[in-house]
This record gives structure tokens, sequence and C-alpha cells, in this order.
């Protein structure tokens, strides 16, 4: 499946309301390696809507989806003198942010682990409102219903897993690209993207089950 | 009818369902797929969570998370650029962007340098004062006009006493403007070498026959400086070089 976002279809990607037209990655990449900050800001800008909606599917969470970005355009800053310009960014970027993800996910989950802290869910909060517009309170609240009950399963499946999956179907990468990004073969990821099917279909059945016969309790 | 191998099929019904199965096998498991009630259901179920995670998809963080993580992310890469400048991780390419000029800079510098630090000084010849004050210019070497011999051509150091000429009438003579203000006193390393420097012709035709030989120096430590002479008659060359 690819995904007719603008932000994950293409390396040249603008920021919420760019300036002016962004120039060649390649030529940011560049300039920013110079110790050019404003060629750098720009950069970000081209990657900002990949990097902050990757990490946000990945952990579930607004506010560590805005630290992991942040870490990992500062990954990319420390790594601008390693870069071949001449390459596409966006596969480091993609893997930075993967990395990133998992690390801080293996944190926060200690955390919680320590702390007995809740896991927190709530979509309401965390995502935005729909942009379609709909005006059918009914159908939104289904459609809220059932992006809450997708985002919790896709966060209980295996990170690895999970990144396969997201990278795939809500990115729309090729099965070579998210290799790529998880530093992996070609027949892992198809390997993860399957069982990760598998997995989430099983947990959304639960979760929709749960949601049924307690429709004011949180499923566990 | 349930499934006969569901271990086999439902991974490649699962990868089938987001094309990811090989072209090889693609025409076995959707057979095997219109064959299989299990597997046909399963496909439905799998192509429905594609469409929620599809509208998963259309979701974007809002638009204020952007401008928050832009801005921490600059504020830090500030930070620690200048934290990196300062380290030197810059130094490399910084260093070659600006050695050009650097070496513009340096060398106007050396011309500077060359054209300022060696500054001309009026200088004696001799390790006594230049030029004799009238009145205390009993201590000078050079014979008194009255007594001595004209003074001999080429005598580059010996300096006579600056007496006035009734020819010029009180207009002093550079030399005795000189020996009004005072003899001059100068580190040792300002001494002159006379011997190395031959006079200026241009300024030795002064036509002064018959007064006492001035002579007036402009000496330095770096011995490319050209000396002037102020003479007033042709002088020898001194027996003893820095009388």
């Amino acid at each position: 499946m690819t995904t007719s976002n603008p932000a994950i279809a293409g390396d040249e990607v603008s920021g919420p309301a760019p300036a002016a037209p962004v120039p060649a990655t390649a030529l940011l990449v560049r300039r920013a390696a110079t110790g050019d900050h404003d060629a750098f800001e720009r950069l970000v800008r081209s990657q900002e809507r990949r990097v902050l909606a990757l990490a946000w599917r990945l952990l579930g969470d607004r506010a560590d989806a805005e630290d992991a970005a942040q870490e990992a355009f500062l990954r990319l800053y420390r790594a601008l003198g390693r870069l071949d310009p001449a390459r596409p960014v966006t596969p480091f970027l993609n893997r930075i942010t993967v990395n990133v993800c998992h690390d801080l996910g293996r944190r926060r989950t200690r955390r919680r682990e320590v702390s007995l802290e809740p896991e927190t869910d709530d979509p309401g909060q965390d995502r935005p409102a729909p942009r379609d517009g709909r005006a059918d309170p009914a159908a939104d609240a289904a459609l809220a219903e059932a992006r809450r009950l997708a985002a919790r399963a896709l966060r209980e499946l295996p990170f690895k897993q999970r990144a396969a999956l997201v990278l795939r179907e809500l990115h729309g990468l090729t099965t070579r690209e998210v290799a790529a990004a998880l530093d992996a073969t070609e027949t892992t990821v198809r390997s993860h993207v399957c069982r990760a099917r598998l997995a989430l279909r099983d947990r959304l059945a639960a979760l929709r089950s749960g949601a049924r016969a307690n429709p004011t309790k949180e499923t566990p | 009818m349930s499934c006969s191998d569901p271990r086999r099929w439902q991974p490649k019904i699962a990868l089938e369902a987001g094309g990811d199965l090989p072209l090889e096998e693609r025409a076995a498991v959707s057979a095997h797929r219109e064959a299989c009630p299990d597997c046909r259901a399963l496909a439905r179920e799998l192509a429905a969570d594609r469409d929620v995670l599809a509208d998963l998809a259309a979701e974007e963080p809002r638009p204020e998370a952007f401008d928050r993580v832009r801005r921490a992310v600059m504020v830090a890469v500030r930070e620690e650029g200048a934290d990196r400048v300062r380290s030197g991780a810059f130094r490399g390419r910084r260093l070659r962007l600006a050695l050009p000029p650097l070496a513009a800079a340096l060398f106007a510098l050396a011309i500077g340098l060359a054209l300022w630090l060696p500054r001309p000084i009026l200088r004696s010849p001799s390790e006594s004062p230049a030029i004799e004050s009238p009145a205390t210019g009993g201590e000078a070497r050079a014979p008194q006009p009255a007594e001595a011999p004209p003074a001999e051509p080429g005598a580059a150091s010996v300096v006579s006493e600056a007496a006035p000429s009734p020819d010029r009438g009180t207009t002093p003579t550079p030399a005795e403007h000189l020996a009004a203000s005072g003899p001059i006193s100068e580190p040792a390393s300002n001494r002159i070498e006379p011997s190395r420097h031959e006079p200026s012709p241009a300024l030795d035709t002064v036509p002064t026959a018959g007064e006492p030989a001035i002579t007036i120096q402009i000496v330095s430590e770096d011995p490319d400086i050209v000396f002037y002479w102020l003479t007033d008659q042709p002088q020898e060359e001194p027996d003893d070089a820095t009388v």
C-alpha cells in the first residue's frame, strides 16, 4: 500500500509553512556541513513532517515523539560531516529516527516498569481531529475509536515488527527501503511485516471485542 | 471447512495482502485463497486492517509540534555548533575557506612591519654626539676650522664643528639646527657603519666650498637603508671609520 500523504511521498518535502521553495536536499546538506545553520534549518523543515510522524507512529506519544524527532535531527547534525551529499538524506534520517525511537521506547518502558506508571493512551489529546471535515458526529466518533484501537494495537507490537509495518504501510517505503532503515535484510523485513500484520489483526480483534464488551472501560 | 495448513498459508496470505509476495508464489497463493474460506476471511480482515492503518497514516502531528521541534533543534544546534567551532570540529573546513584571506592579511602585515619597524634615525657616525652644539663643541674630535686643515674629501664619519658661515648669514644649516637641539642619544644597536655605504652623489655636490665639513647621516638598524650625506665639500675616507 502506498499512501497519498505528501509528507511521505518524496525526498523534497516542505514543512507546514515554508517561506520559500526548498532547494535540493543535497545542497542543503553540503551547506549545513560547513556550519550554515540556516541551511540546516531548511533541511529540518524539509524533513520534519516525515520524522515527527514516524516517531509519533512508532512511539504513540506526542511528547516522546517530539523528543525523538529532536534527537534524530541532532544526530543528523552531528553526522553531517560524514554524509555523502550526493546520496539522499531520507534513508539515513529514517534509520536514525528508528534507532532513536527504539532507544527512547526502551528507556520509557524501563522507567514505567520501575515506577509502575500505567501506560498512557489518550488519543483524544495526542491525535488531531480528522482533516476530512466530516460533519457526522457518530461517524467521527467511530473513526476516532477505530484510530485509537489501531494506534494501541500498533503500539503493542514488538518494536521491529512495528517499525517494519509503519514504514511499509504508513510511510509507503519499499521492502528494500525498510530493510535499509532497519539495517536488516529484505527477507527479514518481509518476515517482520508478515508477522506484524497477523499480530495486528489479532490485537485489533481482541481490542474490538473488549470495547464492545465494556464500552466505558479501557480494554487491557 | 478450515484451512488445511494455516501455518503455511497464513503468512503468505498476509504478504499477499500488502503486495509483498514474490512473483513466483502469487499464483499458488491466489489459487489456495480462492479455494479456502478461512484464508479468504483472513484476506478480508487484513484488507480492513490496512484500511484502518491508511486512515491512521492520514493523521499528522499538529503544526505547532513542528515549530516546537524545529525551534528546540535549532537552539541546540546553535549551541552545539558554537561548541564545535570552539573545539575545532569545523576547523578543517573553515581553515580551508579562510586560508586565502589569511595569507593576504599576513602578507600585508609583513609589508607593513617591514616599512614601519626600521624607522630612520638621525645619527652621528661617532659614538659621541652627532653634532656638537657650539657651547659644548670642545669635545669634538674634528679639528677646529681655524686650526685644522681643510676637511679631507671622503671623511665620511667626521663630524666637524657647525660654525655659522658668514656667507649664509643667520640662516641655520640643518646641522646647526640639529646642534641647537642637543646631542642625540641612541641605543648602541643603532650605531652607524659608515664604511658600508657610499655618499649620495646628488647630495654630495652642495657648493659650500671653504666652509667646515658638515655631515649628516640617517642611520638605522637595517643595513639596506640608504644613508644620506650632506656635505659641503669632497671628503676623503677617514682612517678611523667610527670617528
